[in-house]
């Protein structure tokens, strides 16, 4: 610890009246008042000014039970005395740990912030069970496969083509493509979804489990 | 209220105990703070607020002081101006919490106003008890006063 304790070099000057030491001392006590309130208005100073309380208090109670223990060298030691220096030592760390977490939480109690966390949660499955849950008619299986499955657009519309049972042919011709082309598209989109040929296909895009 | 009042020299003899007087606000510090001066064979007196130490000051004689600059209420710099002005001779110890090194305005130089007003000694928390006993011994030291390294 790097804590400087020193003496000042200054011999202080006794005031001159009473009058004038009152006056002294409340400028004083008002101004170190706003002082301190600026000062410790800053969070990590805040925090750092709070943990030196239980930070001494605990360095002294940890410097007992080390005296303690040293002093019955392994012989019979006085358990209670040693138990309530534990216990109190804890006592400091919980406040510290207290303090460390109000910090971390500015204006927020510990139960808004886990209820916050519950509604958004809470939120999330219930927006998950809506997507789930919702009937064929409302999301089209082609959108749910190239959802799922991360089709381009190109293979979203190879794909609708392939469910109304056009050709290759017929597919490409309709989207303006070579034969080819919809054929590699759609050899494509179905090594995605992991069909086989096409009945596979169909039945994959239409059933809700893919 | 106010008017000075002599010490009771007759209170010093070769067998008498260093009484100290602490005032500190929070419980566990100035337990731990009396609990290693009275190890160290200081008779030790406890205040929990800058009122109850000024009534404690009053009413009996000490050999040295430990304030807490940082109390709710009256403010502990107050308290150590008041020790001052009642006993001169009495060696003031100012405790204070973190300050950071540099981004401090220097108006806000707490341990500088502790001196101003007649602190001999400080003490930052957090503090071990070495330090606490150094600083003790140090303001009790009848010896030329020198900044410890």
């Amino acid at each position: 610890m790097t804590v400087e304790n020193s003496r000042f070099n200054i011999v202080p000057s006794p005031p001159r009246s009473t009058d004038a030491m009152e006056r002294l001392s409340r400028l004083q006590t008002e101004l170190v008042s706003e002082a301190m309130r600026r000062a410790v208005h800053d969070a990590s100073a805040a925090m750092a000014h709070r943990l030196g309380e239980p930070l001494t208090a605990l360095l002294f109670v940890l410097h007992e039970i080390k005296q303690a223990s040293e002093r019955f060298n392994g012989a019979e030691t006085p358990l209670i005395s040693v138990r309530e220096n534990v216990d109190m030592a804890l006592r400091e760390v919980e406040r510290i740990c207290d303090i460390i977490e109000q910090v971390a939480e500015p204006g927020e109690t510990l139960t808004d912030a886990e209820a916050a966390v519950a509604r958004g949660r809470e939120a999330i499955d219930m927006w998950a069970r809506d997507r789930r849950d919702r009937p064929d008619s409302l999301v089209s299986p082609v959108d749910r496969a190239a959802h799922r499955h991360s089709l381009t657009p190109r293979e979203q519309e190879v794909l609708a083509l392939v469910i109304d049972g056009l050709s290759n042919k017929q597919g490409g011709h309709r989207l303006g493509i070579s034969t080819r082309t919809f054929e590699a598209h759609r050899a494509h989109l179905m090594g995605k979804l992991g069909a086989r040929n096409a009945a596979d296909l169909i039945r994959k895009t239409s059933s809700r489990e893919q | 209220m106010h008017e000075t009042r002599a010490r009771d020299v007759r209170r010093h003899g070769p067998s008498d105990v260093m009484r100290v007087l602490v005032v500190e606000d929070d419980p566990s510090v100035g337990a731990a703070i009396r609990m290693t001066l009275e190890r160290e064979g200081y008779d030790t007196v406890l205040a929990l607020d800058a009122d109850a130490g000024t009534a404690t000051f009053e009413s009996l004689y000490f050999d040295l002081v430990i304030v807490d600059i940082f109390m709710p209420g009256k403010s502990g710099l107050a308290t150590i101006a008041e020790f001052r002005q009642r006993a001169p001779a009495v060696p003031i110890l100012a405790m204070s919490g973190f300050r950071f090194r540099e981004s401090m305005d220097p108006g806000l130089d707490f341990l500088a106003m502790a001196a101003r007003v007649g602190a001999t000694g400080c003490l930052r928390k957090p503090f071990a008890p070495q330090q606490l006993m150094r600083a003790v011994c140090a303001s009790l030291d009848p010896s030329p006063r020198v900044l410890a390294p």
